[in-house]
């Protein structure tokens, strides 16, 4: 992850707005957004909106945290931050000199790593020398480095939002940038998938490193994020962190990093979009210019883990400095099932807008909670229906989570009403429609991209709202009666040490 | 997908081209390096929104965009925290969320929040520091059922008792989890160093202070702040400017729009001494580093050109030497930057990085060096180039969506901005020469007289911050609130 404002954050914060209701077309993209694809096997989706000469270009790879393996954790994300350090062109004055260095350092950094791996036994004196001499390896690179060049020639271009992001289920890098710079988007982004040279590797594990201490290891919400999932998936790689384990993060050598390179970015498992002033024509002779040359691959290996039935509640409490936090889940069935959409419509009666469920009973009368919501989740595989609150003082997280299962039994019980389903059926068409009025473009390119990463089909969100209607107050009493179950559930707590009496 | 007659063509021909390329190892290498590109600067000129009077003290600004069936508006007034008693800090915020929350004369609260609920709209009520606004978010057919209920709220608020007591509460609760997150401490603590803790930018809200307000206090509010004040009405969006124009002299026909009573406000001045402080989180293994003093007008005659300076100090992303130093070659962070920045009197100046705890004072000197030098030395010509050429073709960006041209106008326009501002933004940007930027570090930034706030771990930071040579530690208690 490259730039200092989001990142993986970022992609929680898209991801949140999909589900809250993301930006939308009239009708759907199909007729509006024109597709191609290479003969490699790479897709191309092109929107032509021509109200302002600028556009958005974002390239999303189907490769996410998921798709590491234990010992690897981190690694898609690590390498999105590689995607940054340039080419044997760009980013360098001689790379003829440059890559002996980078060389030794491999040597080293491998030395390093094996080092490390031993644990309590690792020689600190060896990593200490080991650690120096690639910092000073790194130095006489910096000789030949032209730092940082590829975010130059984008930014000296008025190249805007440039970012990328990761999460469990992709990877996607974009930015914004004045129409008549077309060509400088495509040169650039097929250069760093197919002439990427992985420099400052060693020193940007200590960027990640930060990264992780900010994110998750100094913040409750990512702390206590981090230990929940850890425990709600006993197989599934969605238990690990993006961001990945410190101990992941201080071993990675360059050998498997270059491997995980070559198994995903692939043109046939990469997905493009260009939003904006653009014309399909010149999107295409581009396209072809600057990628046709990328040789398809095999389809890489995906996860063989099937996350087994949970069987009995599990529960974890985790302490820091903060006022107490509560997240709950339960496993639920993948897209394809029906009732992951009719736990999607659970998901809305129990919390969208301020007159749902949570908000009217919780939060504005009852006052438990200062935040309740609930969401289901969307993914490449199955994951979790989230539970998220905030219970407001002098009230406990215990409070909370009783007053929540109440409404949870209560859905087993009643049927809702189909008036709650006509609202939410109408927020959720809205919701289609909602657009940030920023970066339109940006948000437009990664709700398409998401659609076929996820769906494989560029309309699923708009078919997903009107496959809504279907859904009968009985089909949600069912489906909380099946995944709403104290076998089923996994409760995480975030308190104040003092308050949990322990050190 | 298929493969049809024309794809193949298209492909024949690039595969000739490229044959052609690859005989010549220079074309290939060429297509390689962004270099052999060349763009034309984009000359895009500012874009306005429509301005009109619909009467005395009621403005409206637009801008039509048929793309979706949505529309945008917004009411902004000019109120907001800064104008509030200094014992009733949040009065301003408690009383427009309670425009919303307290319901109508007609519409209770749970039936105005399900009304919009169904119609799949929003309309949010918030204030800012100097601006209140109250805002709607809907499909274009629900515009006029959507519009009704704001101006309800508007003309006719109730201010349901209960729904009182439920804002208080959430404002009581938020006060508690103000510092969950350590950066809100750092920040939140710095801006009090910098302008004392009774300045209207830097005071912030306490258990008294909610508790105090009364709901007598909310309509008194309403009636001195809102009602009949001057306002600015915005529209984006799938709307006939026409249409919206009749409307807004049906639905303010009786809004006297008069002017707001002027109030003094003071002007800042540094509050901390000059020199470290330090806030003890023992379970944190990262310091949140912020460092600076207060910043410029808002209106002072640099303010176009200080963008050149706080690109190469520290907005430029990884073009930006906080960045390029602290993250890409040091590793000491993953978020690190810095600016001079603006406000209603002055602003603050800061860098602000977050790193382990075993290297904060090497950051704090790596930023303070950063700093000191852009006070002393020229940037360089190359790093002058690339910050105002990336002004220049992102300026388009400012004018991205219809909402972003309208909600740009009126900030300039409220924030006293000269109407020309936009115009002579870019011929501003390409006359500033790195003696230009220079003077502004000479100005604005005073390496001698920075606050250092750090909030960590006490036992890891103290002696690297008694390393620094700035004087005794000043170790700040965490504030109850």
């Amino acid at each position: 992850m490259k730039i200092p404002r989001f990142s993986i954050l970022l992609l929680v914060f898209l991801i949140m707005l999909s589900l809250a209701g993301p930006s939308a077309f009239a009708q759907s993209f199909a007729g509006k957004v024109k597709e191609f694809t290479l003969a490699n096997g790479l897709r191309f989706f092109v929107y032509e909106r021509p109200q302002v000469p600028t556009f958005a270009g974002m390239i999303m790879v189907k490769v996410g945290s998921v798709d590491e393996r234990k010992g690897e954790t981190g690694l898609a994300h690590f390498f999105e931050h590689m995607a940054f350090k340039g080419t044997s062109v760009i980013g360098t004055r001689d790379y003829a000199k440059e890559k002996p260095i980078l060389e030794e350092m491999d040597r080293l950094g491998d030395e390093l790593a094996a080092e490390y791996l031993r644990g309590a036994q690792a020689d600190q004196a060896k990593m200490k020398d080991l650690r120096g001499k690639l910092a000073e390896l790194q130095k006489e690179t910096l000789a030949f480095a032209a730092k940082d060049e590829l975010d130059k020639f984008y930014t000296e271009n008025g190249g805007e939002f440039l970012n990328a992001s990761t999460g469990n289920d992709s990877t996607q890098y974009f930015v914004m940038l004045p129409s008549n710079r077309l060509e400088l988007w495509f040169l650039i982004e097929s250069e760093r998938f197919k002439d990427l040279v992985f420099r400052e590797f060693y020193s940007e594990r200590d960027v990640i490193a930060e990264e992780r201490r900010m994110s998750r290891d100094n913040t409750p919400d990512g702390l206590l994020r981090e230990e929940f999932t850890n425990i709600a998936y006993a197989l599934h790689p969605y238990r690990h962190d993006v961001v990945g384990y410190m101990e992941d993060i201080q071993s990675y050598t360059k050998e498997k990093a270059v491997n995980f390179f070559k198994t995903f970015y692939i043109p046939n498992n990469m997905v493009a979009a260009v939003v904006g002033d653009v014309k399909l024509d010149e999107v295409k002779r581009l396209a072809e210019k600057y990628f046709a040359d990328i040789p398809r691959g095999p389809d890489p290996p995906r996860p063989t883990e099937i996350e087994p039935r949970q069987r009995g509640e599990r529960q974890v409490t985790t302490w820091f400095e903060a006022e107490p936090r509560l997240l709950m889940g339960y496993h639920m069935p993948g897209t394809p099932d029906k009732d992951n959409l009719t736990l999607s419509l659970a998901s809305m009666i129990l919390s969208r807008g301020s007159s749902s469920r949570f908000a009217r009973d919780l939060v504005t009368n009852k006052k438990i909670a200062v935040s309740v919501f609930a969401s289901a989740s969307a993914a490449r595989y199955p994951a979790l229906f989230m539970i998220m609150g905030q219970p407001r003082h002098p009230n406990t997280v215990q409070d909370l989570d009783k007053a929540i299962l109440e409404h949870l039994d209560r859905l087993k019980k009643e049927p809702v009403t189909q008036a709650e389903i006509d609202k939410s059926i109408n927020q959720a068409e809205a919701g289609l429609y909602r657009s940030m009025g920023f970066a339109d473009n940006v948000f437009f390119a990664m709700r398409l991209l998401r659609n076929v990463i996820i769906f494989d089909d560029m309309d699923a969100d708009f078919k997903r709202v009107e496959a809504l209607k279907k859904i009968t107050p009985e089909d949600i009493m069912a489906a909380a009666n099946t995944y709403f179950t104290e076998t089923n559930r996994t409760v995480g707590i975030l308190l104040r040490k003092e308050k949990a009496g322990e050190k | 997908m298929r493969p049809d007659r024309k794809k193949w063509l298209v492909l024949g021909v690039a595969g000739i081209i490229f044959a052609a390329l690859a005989l010549s190892p220079s074309a290939v290498q060429a297509q390689k390096d962004p270099n052999t590109l060349k763009f034309a600067d984009l000359e895009f000129k500012a874009q306005k929104p429509g301005v009109t009077a619909v009467k005395k003290g009621v403005m409206f600004y637009f801008k039509e965009d048929h793309e979706q069936p949505v529309i945008n508006g917004t009411i902004m007034i000019k109120t907001g925290s800064l104008y509030e008693p200094a014992d009733k800090v949040g009065l301003a915020s408690l009383a427009m969320r309670m425009l919303k929350a307290g319901g109508t004369k007609t519409l209770s609260p749970d039936g105005l929040e399900e009304k919009l609920d169904f119609l799949g709209s929003t309309i949010g009520s918030y204030a800012g520091p100097e601006y209140s606004q109250v805002s709607l978010w809907t499909l274009s057919k629900n515009f006029e059922e959507t519009w009704k209920v704001l101006l309800d709220i508007l003309h006719n608020p109730a201010f349901d008792q209960e729904r009182f007591d439920t804002e208080k509460k959430k404002d009581l609760e938020s006060i508690r989890r103000r510092f969950d997150y350590p950066t809100s401490l750092g920040f939140t603590l710095f801006s009090e160093l910098l302008y004392g803790k009774d300045f209207p930018e830097a005071r912030r809200t306490t258990s008294a202070g909610i508790n105090a307000i009364t709901l007598a206090d909310i309509k008194d509010f309403y009636e001195k702040s809102i009602r009949d004040k001057e306002i600015v009405v915005a529209f984006t969006g799938d709307f006939k400017q026409a249409q919206a124009l009749a409307l807004l002299q049906k639905s303010f026909k009786d809004w006297k729009g008069t002017a707001p009573a002027k109030l003094d406000l003071p002007k800042a001045a540094l509050a901390a001494k000059p020199g470290v402080y330090l806030v003890d989180k023992p379970d944190m293994t990262q310091a949140v580093i912020m460092m600076g003093h207060l910043g410029l007008n808002n209106l002072d005659p640099d303010n176009v050109e200080t963008g050149i300076f706080n690109f190469i100090l520290g907005t430029g992303s990884f073009n930006s030497r906080l960045m390029r130093e602290v993250r890409s070659n040091r590793g000491l962070a993953y978020s690190a930057g810095g600016m001079i920045g603006f406000g209603r009197d002055k602003g603050i100046f800061y860098n602000f990085c977050m790193t382990k705890s075993q290297s904060a004072g090497e950051a704090i000197k790596l930023m303070r060096d950063i700093s000191a030098d852009m006070t002393k030395n020229p940037v360089t010509a190359a790093e002058l180039e690339v910050a105002k050429k990336y002004e220049v073709n992102a300026f388009v960006h400012k004018f991205d969506s219809a909402q972003a041209v309208v909600s740009q106008a009126i900030s300039l326009k409220l924030d006293g901005y000269p109407d020309n501002y936009l115009d002579t933004y870019l011929p501003r940007i390409r006359k500033v020469d790195a003696a230009k930027v220079l003077a502004i570090g000479k100005k604005a930034v005073h390496p001698d007289g920075l606050v250092i706030l750090v909030v960590g771990k006490k036992a890891e930071l103290s002696d690297q911050l008694k390393a620094l040579g700035m004087g005794e530690v000043t170790e700040l208690p965490l504030p109850k609130e």
